[in-house]
C-alpha cells in the first residue's frame, strides 16, 4: 500500500511540474519624435489657412522573449506614446465656446499617454508548423483598444519556402469630441486585417518575400476634433465614409554583399475604396564594420494620391465626405536615415549585448517634416 | 435624392470592382508563388547533395566518413579516425552562426570532460568554417575538446546532415550507433553506453 | 491602377516560382542567418516605423502587420 502511494505520489509530482521557463531575450527601445508642419485639418493657426501640426512624441517600449518547455514561446511587449500638441486645447470650462476650435487630443491636458499591452504565444507544433495566438489591449485618456490575433507558420522544402498567414481584429472605442472641443459622446470602429507573406530562399546569399494585407475598417473613422478648411474661412467638421477598404501588395528582396554586407530593398502598392494609391519604395544598405558593429543607412520614397474627397476648401453647406487631413493628401514623403548597431556576442548566462542607435528625418511636399532620433538596448540569454 | 443614390451606387460599384480585382491580383500572386515554389522546390537543383542513409556513410568516391579530409584548429589536414584514435565518441556538427549551436557548448564541454575521464571523446566539427574561426570561437569560450573544421561540407554531407545543430556517436569500431540533433539525455545516455567495455559494467556517468 | 497590380502580381509569381530551382539547405545559410539579411532586425524598431508611417500616410500594411485601429493616432 505505501509503495503504491509513493508511486502515485511520483507520478502525480512528474504531470504536476512545471516546464521549464527560460527568458530568451529583454529588449528596450526609446524613440523621440519631432514634428513640425501645417494642415489643412489643423485649425491651431490664423483663421482660413492650414494650421500647426506641430507635436513631439514619446514613446518608450519593451519586450521580453521567453521560451516556456519545448513549444511554447511567450512575447510580451509594452509600447507606450506620450504625444504632445503644440496647439492648445480648448475647454468651454475655460474659455468661451466662440473661441478658435482647438487641434486637441483630449480636453484633459496637453500631453496623451498612450499604453499598450501585447502578448503573442507561440505554438511549435513541430519543426516546420508554427501556431500563434496575439491579444493586445491599448488605453489612453479618450480612447481605449482591444485587439485579437490568429497565425499560422509554415515551412515547406527544409524551410527554404515559408508561408505566413494571419488575421487580426481589432476593436476600438473612445470619446467623440466636436470641433469645438466639447466631447459629445462616445463611439467605435473595427479593424479586420488578413496578411499572407511568403518568404522564399533564393540561393545561399539570397532571400526575397511577397506579401499581402488586406484590411476592413467600420465605423468612426475620423479622428472627430480634426476640421475642414471651408470656402468661406470659417471651419466645419470632417466627414468620413464608415467604411474602408485597403489592400497592400509588398516585396522585399535581402542579398548578401561578400564584402560583409547587405543589401534590402522593398517595393509596395497600396489602394484603397476611398480612391488613395500609393507607391512605396525603401532601400537599406548595411555594412559590418567589425566584428559586432555596423552601419546601416536607408531611403524611403512614398508616393501617394489624395483620397477622393480630400478639399482645401469645403462648400459650407455640401453634405458629402470631406477632409482636409494632410495625411490623406496627395504628396510625396521621403525618409532618409542611418544609424549604428553592436552586438557583443559574449560566454556566460548573457550571450549578446544588443546596442542600436539611429536617426531619421521625414519630409513631405504638403509641409510636414519629422526628425526621429531612436536608440534601443537589448540582452540575449 | 434620386440623384445621390444614383451617384453612391456607382461609387459603391466601383469600390466593388476595384476591391474585386485587388482579390483576384493578391489571389494570383499567392497561389503563384505558394504553387511554383512547392511544385519545384526539392525536385529543382540542389546546393548540396541528397541525404545520405545514416547507417553508411561514405564520402566521394566511396571513402569511408572517418576518412575524409578535414582541418584541425591549427589548419593541419586531419580525418575523424586520427582524431578519435578508436575511441567512442560523440561527434557534434555545427557552427558559429548557429545559435542552438552555441548555447550548448557549455554543455559539451562539461561531457567531454567527463567522457574522456571514461575513455571516451567529443569532438566538434564546425561544417562550413575555417580552421582560424574555429580556433578563435574556441579560445574565447574556453572550450577544451577537440575541434575540427569541415570547411568544404564534405563531412557533413557524407554524414547526409543538412541541419546543424547534428550529432552522431560512434562506438570503438567507428560504427554510428546514435544520431540526433540537439545535445539530450538520449545522445548522453548513447555516449555512455558506447563506451561501456561490456555490458557487465555499468555505464560511465556522463 | 490595374497594369500596376498586374506588374507587381507578376514580378511577386516570379519571385515566388524561380525559388522552385534552388533548396539551400540549413547548414549552408551562413549568410542569410547574419542579421543583417533580416527584413526587419530589430521588431520594436520595426514597430516604431510602422506605427510612425500608418499615422502619417494614407498606406498600410502589405508588411504582415496590422494596418490600422488601434490607437486614437489617425
Amino acid at each position: 500500500m505505501s509503495v503504491t502511494l509513493a508511486l502515485l505520489a511520483a507520478v502525480v509530482a512528474q504531470a504536476a511540474a512545471p516546464p521549464p521557463y527560460q527568458i530568451e531575450s529583454m529588449r528596450v527601445r526609446f524613440t523621440h519624435f519631432d514634428q513640425r508642419g501645417r494642415g489643412y485639418q489643423s485649425a491651431a493657426g490664423p483663421a482660413g489657412t492650414p494650421g500647426s501640426e506641430q507635436l513631439a512624441v514619446e514613446q518608450p517600449q519593451a519586450e521580453v522573449v521567453a521560451r516556456i518547455g519545448e513549444r511554447v514561446t511567450e512575447r510580451v511587449w509594452i509600447p507606450m506614446d506620450v504625444v504632445t500638441a503644440a496647439s492648445p486645447d480648448h475647454s468651454r470650462y475655460n474659455r468661451p465656446i466662440t473661441d478658435d476650435p482647438p487641434d486637441a487630443i483630449s480636453t484633459a491636458s496637453r500631453r496623451n499617454v498612450a499604453g499598450t499591452f501585447d502578448a503573442l504565444t507561440t505554438y511549435h507544433v513541430d519543426r516546420d508548423t508554427d501556431l500563434g495566438f496575439r491579444t493586445a489591449f491599448h488605453i489612453e485618456e479618450p480612447f481605449e483598444s482591444w485587439a485579437f490575433g490568429l497565425g499560422l507558420t509554415r515551412s515547406m522544402a527544409e524551410e527554404n519556402t515559408v508561408l505566413d498567414a494571419n488575421v487580426y481584429q481589432v476593436l476600438d472605442w473612445f470619446d467623440r469630441f466636436k470641433i469645438d472641443g466639447m466631447r459629445q459622446a462616445r463611439s467605435n470602429r473595427s479593424t479586420t486585417n488578413l496578411n499572407l507573406t511568403l518568404t522564399q530562399v533564393l540561393s545561399p546569399t539570397t532571400v526575397a518575400a511577397v506579401s499581402y494585407g488586406g484590411t476592413l475598417q467600420l465605423g468612426t473613422l475620423a479622428n472627430t476634433w480634426s476640421t475642414v478648411l471651408l470656402s468661406d474661412g470659417a471651419r466645419g467638421e470632417e466627414r468620413l465614409p464608415r467604411e474602408r477598404w485597403r489592400h497592400a501588395l509588398a516585396a522585399r528582396l535581402a542579398q548578401w554583399l561578400p564584402w560583409e554586407g547587405a543589401l534590402k530593398v522593398s517595393y509596395r502598392i497600396y489602394v484603397d475604396d476611398w480612391s488613395a494609391l500609393a507607391n512605396t519604395g525603401e532601400v537599406t544598405l548595411v555594412q559590418r564594420l567589425f566584428a559586432g558593429l555596423r552601419l546601416r543607412a536607408s531611403y524611403r520614397a512614398h508616393h501617394q494620391s489624395a483620397v477622393r474627397f480630400f478639399t482645401k476648401a469645403a462648400a459650407p453647406d455640401g453634405a458629402g465626405y470631406r477632409t482636409g487631413d494632410s495625411d490623406l493628401a496627395r504628396f510625396t514623403a521621403q525618409t532618409v536615415g542611418g544609424g549604428l548597431t553592436w552586438d557583443l556576442s559574449r560566454a556566460g548566462v548573457v550571450s549578446d549585448v544588443h546596442v542600436d542607435l539611429g536617426y531619421e528625418r521625414y519630409f513631405r511636399t504638403n509641409d510636414l517634416t519629422v526628425d526621429i532620433a531612436t536608440c534601443g538596448f537589448g540582452l540575449l540569454f | 435624392m434620386r440623384i445621390r443614390a444614383a451617384v453612391l451606387r456607382q461609387k459603391s460599384v466601383r469600390a466593388a470592382a476595384l476591391v474585386r480585382f485587388a482579390a483576384r491580383g493578391a489571389g494570383a500572386v499567392m497561389l503563384v508563388g505558394v504553387l511554383g515554389a512547392a511544385a519545384g522546390c526539392g525536385r529543382g537543383a540542389q546546393t548540396a547533395p541528397a541525404a545520405r542513409s545514416p547507417a553508411s556513410p561514405v564520402g566521394p568516391a566511396g571513402v569511408d566518413f572517418q576518412d575524409i579530409a578535414v582541418r584541425d584548429e591549427g589548419g593541419r589536414g586531419t580525418t575523424l579516425r586520427s582524431a578519435l584514435g578508436g575511441k567512442p565518441a560523440l561527434v557534434s556538427l555545427w557552427a558559429p552562426w548557429c545559435a542552438p549551436c552555441l548555447r550548448e557548448q557549455p554543455a559539451l564541454e562539461r561531457l567531454a570532460r567527463a567522457a574522456q575521464a571514461c575513455g571516451g571523446a567529443v569532438v566538434a566539427v564546425a561544417v562550413g568554417e575555417t580552421p582560424e574561426t574555429v580556433a578563435t570561437f574556441a579560445r574565447s569560450r574556453g572550450l577544451t575538446f577537440t575541434q575540427l573544421a569541415d570547411d568544404r561540407f564534405t563531412l557533413a554531407d557524407a554524414l547526409g546532415r543538412r541541419r546543424i545543430p547534428a550529432l552522431i556517436v560512434l562506438d570503438r569500431a567507428g560504427r554510428v550507433v546514435f544520431s540526433g540533433e540537439a545535445l539530450d539525455t538520449n545522445a548522453t545516455a548513447a555516449l555512455a553506453n558506447a563506451i561501456r567495455p561490456s555490458t557487465d559494467v555499468p555505464p560511465c556517468a556522463l | 491602377m490595374g497594369l500596376a497590380l498586374l506588374a507587381a502580381a507578376v514580378v511577386a509569381g516570379v519571385v515566388g516560382g524561380s525559388g522552385a530551382c534552388v533548396v539551400v539547405p540549413q547548414n549552408r545559410r551562413k549568410h542569410l542567418a547574419d542579421p543583417m539579411m533580416r527584413f526587419e532586425e530589430d521588431a520594436l524598431d520595426a514597430h516604431r516605423r510602422q506605427k510612425f508611417y500608418t499615422t502619417r500616410e494614407a498606406a498600410a500594411g502589405g508588411d504582415g502587420m496590422p494596418a490600422g485601429g488601434g490607437c486614437g493616432c489617425q
